[in-house]
């Protein structure tokens, strides 16, 4: 029963990673959307009404393409990853014919003995399959490794980098356009609805920002995961070899709750 | 000129935005002795600048896209074999249902029921298919 415990270390961290990374999805900052913000600024600043606010934002659509096009292929890999691994998805069951020996009275089978035959080719039947899909394993991991660790870096980047300053740049942007509106205030309460609107932007972004930064953390143990996963490769039926798996896995639940919390 | 790396893109957008962050503090610096007119000029450039800064972070996360595009694929290959494999696998379901039919069909023909062997049969049948 070992090697189940081993290969349930994998399935349980790539299930982990899924839900880890399917939060992310629902509350992401996104291009496009930081786009038509940005065109929606402009316009109160020259104080024009516009017909939609997604004027300009060709680019900004296109990275939100390639960016859902990389989390596509990671969630695509590690569902596969989870299903390969996963004992509840492929346990063969032997109940029909254990079902079909007992109702059959003129085969004269005793039903302890079906019991006993079923439990007996349960066994070899799992743990033949469970070399196998060890075997299976090992080698999709070892393909995966590579492409799987680049295409996280470049999602690291997008998300630490391209995205992360795209927020941080509006934020400022922001700033700027409230002090020149604010500046130009008609009176005391159209200022102070300014500055409390402003405060309330910040905070959005200021969540934002946290998103992202969980958002990578999550990423780097994906990634340091997989790499863990890809050394120990040839002892997936050492429940010991993977005991650091379990630490990654531990550590994306806590990345997960961490993402909950932010609103 | 070789084509810019993501990273050097978004490197640009950022020395591009510095100029735009300046220009902030200068008019801060400065508020009440520039002009209306020299507000909106530079609140202009101001604007202008972000535009690009905002459009190279974008071209910066499609470069990044477009420099592993080879390895996306290679992944969506490794996927699929994965799936293909499990797929396969599930079929060992269908077999031991189709066996255990064959078990009663058994027991059908040993009853000399001809009813009971062509009910079975058109159920093995069904299972085949």
């Amino acid at each position: 029963m070992m090697s189940c415990t081993s290969l349930q270390s994998v399935s349980q961290f790539s299930e982990q990673a899924l839900a880890s990374t399917g939060e992310f999805d629902r509350s992401a900052p996104t291009f496009q959307h930081l786009c038509e913000e940005k065109n929606m600024m402009e316009a109160l600043r020259m104080s024009q009404v516009q017909r939609n606010y997604q004027g300009g934002c060709d680019l900004a659509l296109k990275a939100d393409t390639v960016v859902n096009k990389m989390q596509q292929a990671v969630n695509n890999y590690l569902s596969g990853l989870y299903l390969l691994t996963s004992n509840q998805r492929l346990k063969y069951s032997l109940d029909p014919i254990a079902e079909a020996l007992q109702t059959n009275t003129q085969l004269g089978v005793k039903e302890e003995v079906v019991s006993a035959y079923q439990q007996v080719l349960e066994l070899l039947l799992r743990s033949s399959s469970e070399a196998y899909r060890r075997k299976k394993t090992a080698w999709y991991i070892e393909q995966a490794q590579a492409p799987l660790a680049k295409i996280l870096d470049q999602l690291i980047f997008i998300m630490d980098t391209s995205l992360r300053e795209a927020v941080e740049q509006q934020r400022e942007m922001l700033y700027l356009q409230t002090k020149e509106l604010s500046e130009g205030a008609a009176s005391i309460l159209e200022k102070r609805n300014l500055i409390l609107s402003y405060a309330q932007q910040l905070k959005e972004y200021e969540h934002q920002c946290q998103r992202l930064d969980t958002y990578v953390a999550i990423l780097h143990q994906i990634k340091a995961g997989h790499g863990d996963l890809f050394e120990k490769r040839q002892h997936l039926n050492k429940e010991e070899s993977l005991e650091t798996l379990v630490y990654y896995t531990g550590r994306l639940q806590q990345l997960q709750r961490d993402f909950e919390k932010i609103k | 000129m070789g084509q810019l790396t993501p990273q050097q893109t978004a490197q640009l957008s950022r020395q591009f935005f510095s100029v735009a962050r300046q220009l902030t503090q200068y008019r801060e610096q400065h508020w009440y002795s520039l002009t209306p007119e020299q507000h909106q000029r530079l609140s202009k450039l101001q604007w202008s600048i972000y535009n690009y800064t905002d459009d190279l972070l974008a071209l910066s996360a499609v470069l990044a896209f477009e420099e592993i595009e080879g390895n996306l694929i290679r992944i969506e290959h490794i996927t699929r074999a994965v799936n293909e494999y499990i797929q396969n696998e599930n079929k060992v379901e269908k077999v031991i249902e189709v066996a255990a039919k064959v078990v009663v069909l058994g027991g059908a023909v040993l009853s000399q029921s001809p009813l009971a062997v062509v009910s079975t049969l058109a159920d093995l049948a069904s299972h085949l298919r």
